[in-house]
Formats: structure tokens, sequence, C-alpha cells
């Protein structure tokens, strides 16, 4: 490790050589020892952690903030609780069979549908082709004088 | 946790002692200001107990999900208070003593308190949660959704940022 690599890693594990990779913090404290450089990052840093503990203390809640956070908390009428808790799961599982009925009752409805229109398309046929509805023909008629 | 979301009320006594005075902290670092911290931990712990049927354990630490509503609201009340603070700091600049006749130490931490004030966003909440005995890598950077590299990224920018400042004042 060299002066500028200790820097890089002093900016990003920090002065606590003890929150650094095992590895890093070996080889740090080996340069350290010899480098007059890394020494004078190291107190630098150092320097700065402990401003930061004086700019981000660590401040314990003021006396009574819990109090008021137990105090302050919504008030729900029993049936909303019991609705928004303990009912939703039965009502969604009684909700199945009737997304299962609605889901067959629609296939079942457009398979009807898909049977008329083959009946229809059989009509129109033989209203164009000549021959086709020579099969419809009424007994009695006459097409012989068609054209 | 599994107790406060069949809203247990005692259990969520205690899940607020086990985590009032870290999420306090935390806000204090982010808003430096204990009313603000104050008026925010309420309001982190109401958010818990309205959306704690939403939590999965499977997903997220819980600390991890806590800090993150935290921050959320921190950004928010930042984001509210933007105007009246920048008019605040102005007053207090206009009236207070100069700069130059402070003694050097008191620069100093002035100089890096409004130099962590500046920081990007992340990189402040990145420098508070990690700050001495805080989180680790990992944690923090699960809080910010960002990968442990990232993370550190954000960190070493803060710090360079700081220890430049640092560096004018020596």
């Amino acid at each position: 490790m060299d002066d500028e690599t200790f820097e890089h890693f002093l900016d990003r594990h920090g002065a606590d050589l003890d929150r650094w990779p095992d590895n890093l913090a070996a080889d740090a404290r080996s340069l350290v020892e010899r480098s007059v450089r890394a020494r004078d990052l190291f107190r630098e840093a150092r320097e700065l952690e402990s401003a930061l503990d004086g700019l981000l203390p660590a401040v314990a809640a003021p006396l009574g903030l819990k109090a008021r956070v137990l105090a302050n908390l919504p008030e729900r009428a029993a049936w909303f609780e019991w609705l928004a808790v303990k009912a939703w799961r039965p009502a969604a599982i009684a909700l199945v069979p009737l997304v299962v009925g609605f889901g067959v009752g629609l296939n079942v409805a457009q398979g009807a549908d898909a049977t008329a229109n083959v009946a229809e398309d059989d009509v129109l046929l033989a209203l164009f082709d000549p021959d086709e509805l020579a099969r419809y023909e009424l007994p009695g008629t006459d097409t012989a004088d068609q054209p | 946790m599994s107790r406060v979301q069949n809203r247990d009320r005692d259990a969520f006594a205690v899940l607020v002692s086990r985590h009032l005075d870290g999420i306090h902290a935390f806000n204090y670092r982010m808003t430096r200001n204990q009313e603000d911290a104050a008026d925010l931990a309420q309001e982190t712990f109401l958010r818990v107990w309205n959306s704690a049927a939403t939590w999965r354990s499977h997903r997220v630490k819980f600390t991890t999900w806590l800090h993150r509503i935290a921050r959320n609201l921190c950004i928010d009340a930042h984001r509210r208070h933007r105007e009246t603070h920048e008019a605040d700091a102005n007053i207090v600049a206009e009236d207070g003593a100069a700069p130059e006749d402070a003694p050097a130490a008191s620069r100093l931490r002035q100089a890096l308190d409004e130099a962590i004030t500046d920081l990007p966003e992340r990189q402040r909440t990145a420098l508070v949660l990690c700050h001495r005995d805080g989180m680790t890598n990992r944690d923090a950077a699960a809080v910010l959704a960002v990968s442990v590299d990232a993370l550190e990224s954000l960190l070493a920018r803060a710090r360079r940022t700081l220890r430049l400042k640092l560096r004018e004042y020596r």
C-alpha cells in the first residue's frame, strides 16, 4: 500500500482502522509506521473524526418524548381494527369462488358466441355461391330459368 | 414487530423504548435541531404504527426500514423548511459577529458545520449513519438502497470534502 492508496481507503473507511477490512488494516498500520506522509494523513483523518464527534453528537431523546409518541397514536374504531387486521383474509378467501365463477361464466359465454358466428358464416356463403345455394333449395322451386 | 402488526400497543411501547434514542440521534444529526429531531422522531414512529402491516421481515431488516422512514421524513422537512432556514441564516449572518472575530477553533467548527450542511443529502446521510459507533457499511447501504461500494464512494466524497475544509483552517 502506498500513500495515495492509503488516502483513498482512509476516505472510504474512516480513521478507525478497526472498521477496515482486516487485510487492508494490517497494510495501513505498517504504512503509517514507515511513512511520514501517511502519518500526516492519518492524523488529519482522526482530527476530522474528532471534530465530527462534536458536530454529530449522539444526543439522547428528550424526556417525555416516548410518552408523547404513545399518546399521539391514532385511535381507531374497534370495527375498523377488526376489518383491517382480522377480517381481510377470510374476506379474500370468500371472494375466490366468486372470481372463479365469473371467469368460467365469461369463457362459456365466449364459446356460445363463437358457435353462433359459424352458423352466420354458412348463411352468407350460401347467398354468394350458387352451388352452395342449391343445397338449401326448397322442393318445388325451379331454378332453371335463372341466369 | 409481529405483535405491533396486530396493533398491540404494549409491544409498540417496547419497540419505541428500544429505538427512540437511535432515531432521535439520527434525526438530530441530520437536522442539527433538537426540536425538529423530536418532532421527526414522533412522526417516524407514527408512520411505523400506521404502516406496520406493510413491513416484511424477509425483505428488509426492521432497523433499515425504520431509518428509511426517518430519512424520508428528514428530506421532506428539509425541503419544507429550506426557504425559512435560508432567511434565518441571512439574518444571523447580518446580526452576528464577523467570522474573523471568532476564535480559530470556533471558526473551524462553524466552517465544518456549514460544510456538513452543504453536503449532498446522500453523502450526509451516509456519514451520519456510519460515523463512529453507527451502522456497518452494509446496513447503511441498505438504508440508502445502494451497493456497499456506492456507499463507500459516498463516504469517501463526504470525508474528502470535509478534510479539505479542515486543511483551510490549519
